[in-house]
């Protein structure tokens, strides 16, 4: 699974303009969930927040997987739209810029790496990062903490980071 | 999606196993499997592959996602696969090198043996595939949002831009395969396959719904029942074993006539709108297959009065929805969730017309995931 880590509300703002932005949040349902970056619930309180704060926020679509193309056909946008917020790792950033070649794309997180996972202790361990995270290889945090509150022990037995 | 090429050849693979292993074909239904080098074809081909070359696979075992490490202990403590498990002396691992970190820690005892180079992630593209968006650094590719395509990365990185090639393998051995006649051709297939596994091999298409060759034979939906000669009843073509000298007949106007009539009833027993509906289109995100079979079978309308008793749509679980009043009772995701996921928490409740899936003790679908299990895409 891929691990990504939201980004500051304001890092994400600072990409958005109040005045001419008509936007719609593109959301994954996968591995972005699991680590707690995105998902219904981020997806909904990041469209709530927008809104608040004064941004043209249209609609949003909940994508099973938002890295295959052929999921991205159930996104049917509004024709004033013309900036999407993607709650997706940077595979389905790539996926929907390719595929939206002529809208703003906004970033939502930053991707750390590939994670292996327990479900029943609730627990992911950081098992292949990108080499600016690589000081975090082996690192573990609870199921849907978006990178926080590192776990003091180890809870999953898996050698990574040696092959 | 994670993105991973194979990085040994077939004659590598072999060095690394012995004839005296007990094999056991381990792979991931998830990313691997759109990537070319895992799933249940590719766990089908190996073991041809290996079997003629006279090594011993024992199993094949498929898991929904190999990067849980839960879920690949749930696989190896299942009573049903215990045995299994106990006897492989090696597993290949076709899943992506987190995968293959999962088997390598659980299956302690065992040579674990990896075939595939984890490169970073990326897309499945319509028109080229799988591609590679943001690889790791050492790859020394640079983030690219239109993708590189396997070849490009193969040649780059000097892997392999597909799986095995089955000619590299010496060809399957004669000895086990019998004749058998479909539809009054004669063909040669392998002794303990099933109908349906031979018709499939031979370009034969048979109705189906219940039927998934990763998933046991149900014979459930009896939409393919063929007529095999000396046998009185109809056979279900997934659950019948071959037998020299079979004679089978897989349609003529009485088996279609019976299709037709079980394709009704399933129109008529909730609300299926099969001739508006547009979930039929073939769609990786899963299609309808009974829509599919209405389509073929021409039919307009079900000639039975329909159920119009509508059940609440369950909407609990984060990622699937379930709608009782689309489901055909194929099993297909009861099946999948117990011996892919390994979780055993869907199954039946009620009975007769009243039945339905349900998960654990009937209360939500809040765990398990089948979703490219159904056969409706509900």
């Amino acid at each position: 699974m891929i691990f990504s880590n939201s980004l500051d509300y304001e890092a994400i703002t600072n990409q958005l303009d109040k005045e001419n932005d008509v936007i719609t949040i593109i959301g994954c349902n996968t591995c972005i969930r699991v680590s707690g970056a995105g998902g219904p619930d981020k997806m909904k309180a990041l469209a709530l927040q927008l809104k608040k704060d004064g941004y043209n926020v249209k609609d949003g679509f909940m994508l099973p997987i938002a890295c295959m193309e052929p999921y991205l056909a159930t996104a049917k946008l509004a024709h004033e739209v013309n900036t999407i917020v993607v709650l997706a790792c940077t595979a389905g950033v790539s996926n929907i810029k390719r595929n939206y070649p002529h809208l703003k794309v906004v970033e939502t997180v930053d991707n750390i790496g590939l994670i292996v996972a327990d479900t029943n202790k609730g627990v992911l361990k950081i098992a292949m990062p990108y080499e600016k995270h690589q000081h975090k290889l082996g690192e573990e945090y609870p199921i849907g903490s978006d990178g926080k509150n590192k776990m003091p022990k180890e809870q999953i037995p898996i050698k990574v980071g040696v092959n | 999606m994670i993105i991973s090429l194979r990085d040994i050849s077939y004659e590598e693979l072999k060095n690394k196993l012995s004839k005296d292993d007990k094999i056991l074909l381990w792979s991931c239904n998830t990313c691997i499997k759109f990537c070319g080098v895992g799933g249940y074809d590719k766990m089908v081909l190996l073991e041809k592959m290996l079997t003629a070359d006279g090594y011993t696979v024992i199993g094949k075992e498929l898991v929904s996602i190999a990067c849980l490490y839960s879920l690949t202990e749930q696989h190896q403590q299942d009573p049903n696969k215990k045995e299994l498990f106990d006897e492989a002396t090696a597993v290949i691992s076709l899943t992506c090198e987190d995968g293959y970190e999962t088997a390598e820690a659980v299956f302690k005892d065992k040579k674990v043996i990896r075939v595939v180079k984890t490169l970073g992630v990326g897309n499945f593209s319509m028109d080229r595939g799988p591609i590679l968006t943001a690889p790791f650094e050492w790859t020394e590719l640079e983030q690219n949002d239109q993708g590189y395509s396997f070849p490009e990365v193969a040649e780059k990185l000097n892997l392999y831009p597909t799986f095995f090639d089955r000619n590299e393998a010496a060809p399957d051995s004669t000895d086990d395969l019998i004749r058998i006649t479909i539809n009054q051709k004669e063909y040669q297939v392998k002794k303990d396959i099933t109908i349906m596994q031979a018709c499939e091999q031979n370009g034969i298409k048979i109705p189906h719904l219940c039927h998934e060759s990763d998933l046991t034979p149900d014979a459930n939906c009896r939409l393919c029942l063929v007529k095999v000669k000396g046998e009185q009843e109809l056979a279900p073509a997934c659950a019948t074993t071959v037998k020299e000298g079979m004679e089978i007949t897989t349609e003529d106007e009485e088996l279609n006539h019976n299709r037709r009539i079980l394709l009704e009833l399933q129109m008529a027993s909730h609300e299926h709108n099969c001739l508006t509906c547009h979930k039929g289109n073939p769609c990786i995100a899963g299609s309808c297959e009974l829509q599919e079979l209405i389509r073929e079978f021409d039919i307009k309308e079900s000639r039975y009065e329909q159920n119009k008793e509508k059940y609440p749509i369950d909407n609990t679980s984060p990622v699937l929805s379930y709608d009782p009043n689309k489901c055909i009772l194929c099993g297909r995701c009861v099946r999948a969730c117990s011996e892919i996921a390994c979780q055993n928490n869907l199954g039946f409740i009620n009975r007769g017309a009243d039945t339905l899936v349900a998960a654990g003790a009937n209360k939500d679908f809040d765990q398990s995931i089948s979703l490219v299990h159904c056969a409706t895409g509900t």
